[in-house]
């Protein structure tokens, strides 16, 4: 085969790849904008009349705001303690090396392995006594335990991957363990920490299950759950989910567009001799 | 300046042990040289001065002082580590000023030592760069202004030019040893480039199989090798090692292939022996001379200075040093080992006689 026709070959196959995973949410884009006399016909495939009114019903109907405030509060704060936790834990097993360091990590993974399903009805029961339920506090307790397996793993992997003199470098330059880990591991660490903290957040946002189950109105609500509140009893609200949908999407992916370059560094780092 | 004592050191990591018992007595201000093959354990001798490591037995003392249970930042010591370990997201300066960060000091005398110790090393250029930016010598001489700043007690380097060319490691060694003469700290050199531990050290101590083989200024190891491990070890290229028979012992006079040589009368002699001679000790001429032996070039490896040459007599191959230039491979040559430069060794215990 000839370098053009091969060219065109792998053109074809990224197109289609490209296609069969962005499709889904293109439609959703292209249903945000349509009016409801278009919503349930083909054709058009495009809107003849692109109309706004499902992004203004979505905040002016509903309480959208303060949901998607709850959302980013949840996977704010799920994110910061994730990081903290996970950061110290993933540096004392990879540098300060304790005893048993491999069965804790391997004991981290099996958490992890849960179905969230067969842990729900426990934790609802943990949340009532609590008296946590309806609260943004019992889904950032939640969701920090069930992303700290992967921030454990991914840190503790990074934090190996820096060379183990600078450790003890900085152990005769003086410092304290804390410090060596404050002054020196997190900064190095840092597009790590940062690949790691797009993930967490991207998780938390994006929970269902825990959210349905441990929340009953506004006050905690999430935005998935808020959007699988939408259908009525005699209608489904179609362009409005999609404007939701779209609404919710939209910052997560320029988010991971905007910082692709150091998301990748964290995700590879260590993978490569540098 | 400080006086450093090992006593009875040993280190095991599970089962295997990694030193066996080391006294060392280090005098103040002495720029002292741990050498030996990689992985002989002299490293993490380094790294239990430096208290990164708890010897497993045994005590380190500074000045008469038990120091052992201390953490590294109590012992006030600085290492320099062969992958250098500059902080990767700190410019030069504040990599330098580190340690100063750490202890807290303030502001202007941080500028001071930092400035100080940067034209110390030649640096003064260079402070505000990333690590990433600099050529490996640059960043030796960061990590090496980066202990000294701190005016430590000891100072500990562990293979520091290794990382770097051959060329730039000769001008290194240099600036090591000035810098030394200026500083006077006492410091514990670790190296497996003997010629590194001969030209700077005052005193090296040969480290093999996790005992000090020899522990000595570095001439006298050269003149006076203690066993055989050092013998090889020491001097480039390494000493030729020949089998003998003794054939009397007072006078001593041995065998080697059928040469008779007479020895100097304090050597006595056992049955059979080893024969260790450097290459440099052999007297070599293109013309016969009485007592000398007659042998063919092998192959001559011309070095600038002097040429090195392989010569087979009945049998025997030695490595031979001239500074004659117009001998070629498969000339004849005559040779005889200067006699006072021979070293004697028992084939069993290895030890010199």
């Amino acid at each position: 085969m000839s370098d053009g026709a091969k060219r065109l070959l792998n053109g074809f196959i990224l197109l289609a790849v490209i296609l069969w995973s962005v499709a889904p949410f293109v439609w959703q884009v292209i249903t945000s904008f349509k009016p409801s006399t278009e919503l349930a016909t083909l054709p058009p495939l495009l809107p003849t009349h692109p109309t706004l009114e499902n992004y203004m019903s979505v905040f002016s109907d509903r309480p959208f705001g303060r949901i998607i405030l709850n959302s980013l509060v949840v996977a704010s704060f799920t994110t910061i303690f994730s990081l903290l936790t996970g950061s110290l834990a993933g540096f004392a097993l990879s540098v300060l090396r304790p005893r048993g360091g491999y069965i804790f990590l391997g004991f981290v993974l099996t958490v992890s392995m849960f179905p969230p399903i067969s842990t729900v009805s426990p934790l609802y029961i943990i949340m009532r006594e609590l008296g946590l339920r309806d609260t943004l506090f019992a889904l950032v307790v939640t969701y920090t335990t069930f992303s700290l397996p992967l921030t454990i793993w991914i840190l503790t992997n990074f934090f190996r991957s820096i060379p183990r003199e600078l450790y003890l470098s900085a152990r005769v330059d003086g410092c304290s363990n804390f410090q060596i880990f404050y002054r020196i591991f997190l900064p190095v660490a840092g597009p790590g920490l940062f690949a790691t903290a797009i993930l967490v957040f991207i998780f938390a946002w994006n929970e269902f299950l825990f959210a349905l189950t441990f929340t009953s109105t506004v006050r905690a609500r999430t935005v998935p759950v808020e959007i699988a509140l939408f259908p009525g009893v005699h209608e489904m609200p179609w362009a409005e989910i999609a404007a939701a949908s779209v609404i919710v999407t939209v910052p997560v992916v320029l988010l991971v567009f905007l910082f692709q370059k150091r998301i990748i560094e964290g995700l590879t780092a260590g993978a490569i001799k540098r | 300046m400080t006086r450093v004592e090992l006593k009875g050191i040993t280190k095991r990591f599970n089962t295997t042990e990694v030193i066996k018992g080391v006294d060392l007595l280090i005098e103040r201000g002495e720029f002292f040289t741990l050498l030996g093959p990689s992985g002989c354990g002299k490293s993490t001798l380094l790294n239990i001065v430096a208290g990164l490591e708890e010897p497993t037995t045994g005590s380190i003392y500074f000045d008469d002082r038990d120091v052992t249970a201390l953490s590294p930042p109590k012992r006030d010591v600085a290492m320099v580590f062969q992958t250098y370990a500059l902080y990767p997201h700190m410019s030069v300066f504040e990599n330098i000023a580190f340690p100063l960060r750490v202890r807290k000091e303030g502001q202007d005398t941080v500028e001071r030592e930092v400035r100080r110790v940067a034209a110390l090393v030649g640096l003064e250029r260079h402070l505000s760069k990333r690590p990433s930016q600099l050529s490996g010598g640059e960043r030796q001489r960061v990590a090496l202004a980066r202990a000294i700043v701190r005016r430590p007690r000891v100072f500990l380097m562990d293979e520091p030019l290794s990382n770097l060319d051959a060329r730039l490691r000769i001008i290194m060694r240099t600036e090591l040893k000035r810098l030394h003469r200026e500083l006077a700290i006492t410091t514990i050199y670790v190296t497996h480039d003997q010629e590194e531990a001969m030209s700077l050290s005052d005193r090296v101590a040969v480290f093999h199989a996790g005992t000090i083989q020899q522990c000595a200024p570095a001439m006298e190891l050269y003149r006076r090798p203690a066993n055989l491990f050092v013998a090889r070890f020491i001097g480039s290229p390494p000493m030729n090692i020949v089998e003998a028979k003794v054939l009397s012992q007072r006078p001593a006079v041995i065998d080697m292939c059928g040469m008779t040589i007479e020895l100097p009368a304090t050597v006595v002699a056992e049955e059979g022996v080893l024969a260790g001679i450097r290459p440099e000790d052999v007297e070599l001429s293109t013309r016969a001379a009485p007592a000398m032996a007659e042998a063919v070039v092998d192959v001559a490896e011309p070095v600038g200075v002097y040429q090195l040459l392989e010569i087979v007599y009945n049998g025997l191959r030695l490595m031979v040093r001239t500074e004659m230039e117009d001998i070629r491979a498969g000339d004849r040559v005559y040779f005889r080992p200067i006699a006072e430069r021979i070293h004697l060794f028992n084939p069993v215990t290895e030890r010199r006689l």
